[in-house]
């Protein structure tokens, strides 16, 4: 008996800009087009779609330098709108999301360079399990230090930085919060909204991506003061909106005692929420799915 | 009589009889057709010729005396002018209809102010009859020579390399360029060597020693560049360049266009070796993700597939048709049988046109800035050794839902030192082999290549040989991350496997750049080399053992005085059985008992 090769299918990738430039956007695009073809050539793709929203201040490429971004690309359709105000990623992809009508939606950094075969890798794994909802790439020069099974690939969340969600499953759950996050934890959210509803998340690590970082001379990731901020503030409204309050006691204590400003900056505004009661409603009293290791939302293979 | 000072006797070592083997290889014995030595001498060749060949000999000099000589010994001999432009004209006089086997001119070229002419004539009969020519011409870059001009000194002699007649100095470079202005190319060499030529003296000679280290040091140098450090006399077969057939032009002048295009276009900044194990495809797709994802394009990847198993291949070229374009059309595929590390590497260099070069094992990691890092720091550095810190993290292969993959294992981890030292990298290998960079223009002029025979710590070795001659440029901040492997072994850190690579770097004099001197002084800041690491474990271990001896040494003293406690604790159970038994009879006596009273002072 022989097994139909499954169906090509469509998929949009969803990238939020802000600030980024023209010859970063090159990049990004050249590699998408480059798995475009890939993903055509092997029967598994049959559009890909990258589209751009811009949540810059002011719009980072010109009507002229689009026209010459699309000029080398062969197979990738490009699309680009000027959100004109600052989104973050959450509020930002949803919007993308409705814009499109592919079968899967890439939520994706803008500055993501995927391997060729990326995708169809991940395209793999949704058409030999059907209860995959999300499937995560892994990134590189510095691999994500979450921990995923090794035969199985499940783990506990998918990134934000390049993970492919089946779109029937993204819109059953409402796509990502963004009343409640603006860029930090929007996709561990997403991700565990997905487990809850019963889709299962794996990390695909033979699919990669390049995802530069910088790395402080002792070898350890050092975050912007957007990243202290956001974060923080997300680690806040993730442990109350998944029922931590233990958690949530006790991130709110550190960061009370941080040195960083930035950090006490957003535990007033997580009590600001609170007093005003535009919190999100709270999910997994049972903490079934949920997963708070260590600062972490999965347990960690190593630390970085 | 004086004997002449060419009257060289043919042996089977010496510039003759290297000659006379070549002949015998190239040309049809007993043909009965012309051999024609030019610059003949006093033809000590010529019963050779006739008689073993069984060619006709025909001698040709300048010197009358010695074309005399030669035709009294029974020989056909001409006076010749080999300077003449028309030189091939009275060639072709003296050849007359005679059919030509073979041509020799054995130390004569350099005695030639216009030897164009000669060489020019020589093609033109060797085309003409099919023939084939031998030259024996004196190296002038023999390392004796070599060692010796560095130094200032040049000393012609009566006869020898520096012969006082000779008017033109041919080194290989410079004899293969003047074969091909007139259409010859090198079928076959069979040099005269000589670890001591003429030249080797005064003996006591501190550079020509091999017991020396500035002998050593400039033997290291001068060997590495080419194969003729000891070649005395080049003996080389040479024959005409064949013709363009008609038949093969088209693909063949396709070729020279692809080839001169290749050729104008300027050399990109850096070239990329990468060694791909065949059964480890997924390694070379997330190195190559690594290259295409660069800021810039400047440069080349060469792409040395090894121990690709049956049917491995077709996984390598997927990777490769997997690239985007603007990395694709800069990718060469190569595939070698078994190749050592340093034999891999050399495959890959030999087809690098960069300006500078790396050579690294597919699986290892750069940054998004690493090329651009280069790039910047040379512009204030030029043509030195780039090296930038680099990380170190442990990875395993894994097999998730059918697919290989790779999963880091550990944290990433800046290993020491994050400065660059040569005394201590001449003793560890301290630096991952994508974490620097060469200029190529040491293997253009030192002929600097990795050491085919290591089979790890090649680039170890590489990095040490390039860093004495050109020095090494520290660039800061991290930009790579090497792999070890929990199930393999790695270059940078199996030590152990190290072993060849570290024997090669002691039997070599090192040369140190200034300011290391202060470093030995000052010792390694960092302080966590591995030679430091070893020393600390080294010293603990005492501790420990001399710990553990001290134990032994209380747990035996301890047990001696419970031993000796016991046998007291014996001996006053039966002292006071003993006394017991004086009291019991004392009592049993009716003596008084002793009255308990108080003491009182004063």
């Amino acid at each position: 008996m022989t097994t139909n090769p499954p169906a090509p299918v469509s998929v949009s990738a969803l990238t939020v800009l802000f600030g980024n430039t023209v010859d970063a956007m090159a990049r990004t695009i050249r590699a998408f087009d480059n798995a475009a073809r890939v993903g055509a050539e092997t029967g598994r793709i049959s559009r890909l779609e990258l589209a751009y929203g811009d949540a810059s201040p002011q719009p980072v490429v010109s009507a002229d330098e689009l026209a010459e971004l699309r000029q080398d690309v062969e197979r990738l359709a490009v699309t680009y709108t000027f959100f004109g105000e600052n989104t973050g990623t959450s509020r930002g992809q949803n919007r993308l999301a409705r814009a499109t009508d592919s079968d899967f939606v890439l939520i994706c950094n803008p500055d993501v360079i995927p391997d060729g075969r990326a995708l169809c890798r991940m395209l793999e794994v949704f058409a030999s399990d059907p209860d995959v909802g999300l499937v995560e790439a892994k990134q590189l020069p510095v691999e994500h230090p979450k921990d995923y099974d090794r035969a199985t690939g499940e783990t506990s969340w998918g990134s934000g930085a390049f993970s492919l969600v089946r779109r029937a499953a993204f819109e059953q759950v409402g796509g990502f919060d963004e009343d409640t996050f603006f860029l930090y934890c929007d996709d561990v959210d997403l991700s565990w909204r997905l487990r809850e509803a019963g889709h299962r998340v794996v990390h695909q690590p033979a699919a990669v991506v390049f995802h530069d970082k910088q790395l402080t001379a002792g070898g350890e990731w050092m975050p912007t003061e957007a990243e202290l901020y956001y974060s923080a503030e997300a680690a806040l409204l993730l442990a109350h909106k998944w029922s931590r309050d233990d958690i949530l006691d006790d991130v709110m204590r550190q960061l009370e005692s941080s040195p960083q400003e930035i950090h006490g900056q957003a535990v007033a505004a997580f009590r600001e929420r609170r007093d005003t009661g535009t919190l999100a409603a709270r999910h997994d009293p049972e903490h079934r799915v949920g997963q708070f290791v260590a600062g972490n939302y999965a347990p960690h293979r190593f630390a970085l | 009589m004086t004997r002449h000072k060419y009257d060289n006797q043919v042996g089977p070592d010496n510039a003759y009889g290297h000659t006379l083997e070549l002949l015998h290889r190239h040309v049809e014995t007993g043909s009965g057709r012309v051999h024609l030595d030019l610059a003949s001498g006093l033809s000590p060749i010529a019963p050779h010729v006739e008689n073993d060949l069984g060619l006709v000999y025909v001698g040709l000099d300048y010197d009358e005396a010695s074309v005399e000589a030669v035709r009294s010994r029974g020989f056909e001999a001409h006076t010749i002018d080999l300077n003449s432009p028309d030189v091939l004209d009275a060639l072709t006089a003296v050849l007359g209809e005679r059919p030509l086997a073979s041509i020799t001119m054995l130390d004569g070229l350099e005695h030639l102010v216009t030897g164009e002419h000669a060489l020019a004539a020589i093609a033109g009969l060797l085309h003409d009859h099919h023939a084939t020519g031998v030259l024996s011409v004196p190296n002038v870059t023999h390392r004796d020579l070599a060692a010796k001009l560095l130094l200032g000194q040049w000393d012609y002699t009566e006869t020898g390399l520096l012969d006082r007649t000779h008017v033109r100095l041919y080194s290989p470079p410079g004899l293969t360029s003047a074969l091909a202005e007139v259409g010859l190319r090198v079928a076959e060499t069979y040099d005269v060597v000589l670890e001591w030529s003429d030249q080797h003296f005064p003996a006591d000679h501190a550079a020509l020693s091999e017991a020396t280290p500035v002998g050593q040091w400039i033997r290291g140098l001068r060997d590495g560049v080419d194969g003729h450090a000891l070649t005395n006399q080049f003996i080389w077969a040479v024959e005409p360049d064949a013709p363009v057939e008609p038949g093969v032009a088209e693909g063949a002048v396709e070729s020279a266009v692809e080839a001169a295009v290749e050729a104008a276009e300027s050399p990109p900044f850096l070239g990329v070796v990468l060694r791909a194990d065949g059964s480890s495809a997924q390694a070379l797709r997330e190195s190559l993700l690594c290259l295409s994802a660069q800021s810039v394009d400047d440069l080349e990847v060469v792409v040395v597939a090894v121990g690709v198993p049956d049917g491995g291949l077709a996984a390598i070229e997927e990777v490769l048709a997997d690239q985007p374009t603007h990395l694709a059309r800069r990718i060469r595929l190569t595939v070698a049988d078994a190749e050592t590390e340093g034999a891999a590497y050399n495959l890959g260099l030999s087809s690098v046109r960069a300006r500078y070069a790396a050579a690294f094992d597919a699986g290892d990691l750069v940054f998004g800035g690493w090329l651009t890092s280069f790039q910047d720091a040379q512009l204030e550095w030029v043509d030195r050794v780039m090296r930038a810190p680099a990380v170190v993290q442990e990875h395993a292969v894994v097999e998730v839902r059918g697919q290989s993959a790779i999963r880091a294992e550990d944290s990433p981890r800046a290993e020491p030192p994050i400065g660059f030292s040569l005394w201590q990298h001449a003793t560890e290998n301290l630096s991952p082999a994508q974490s620097w960079i060469w200029p190529t223009a040491l293997h253009r002029d030192f002929g600097l290549r990795y050491d085919p025979s290591l089979s790890t710590g090649a680039a170890w070795e590489m990095l040490v040989r390039c860093a004495q001659l050109a020095g090494v440029s520290e660039i800061p901040g991290i930009t790579s991350l090497h792999r070890v492997w929990s199930s393999r072994a790695s270059s940078a850190a199996a030590g152990s496997l190290d072993e060849a690579a570290r024997r090669a770097l002691t039997s070599r004099p090192l040369l140190l750049p200034a300011g290391e001197a202060a470093r030995f002084r000052d010792g390694v800041p960092e302080g966590g080399s591995a030679s430091a690491l070893r020393e600390q474990l080294e010293a603990r271990t005492e501790e420990l053992r001399l710990t553990h001896a001290h134990v032994g040494n209380l747990e035996a003293i301890i047990s001696s005085l419970e031993r000796k406690l016991a046998a007291a604790e014996d001996s006053h159970r039966e002292q006071v059985a003993r006394l017991r038994a004086k009291l019991k009879k004392a009592r049993e006596a009716g003596a008084p008992r002793p009255r308990r009273g108080r003491r009182t002072d004063g």
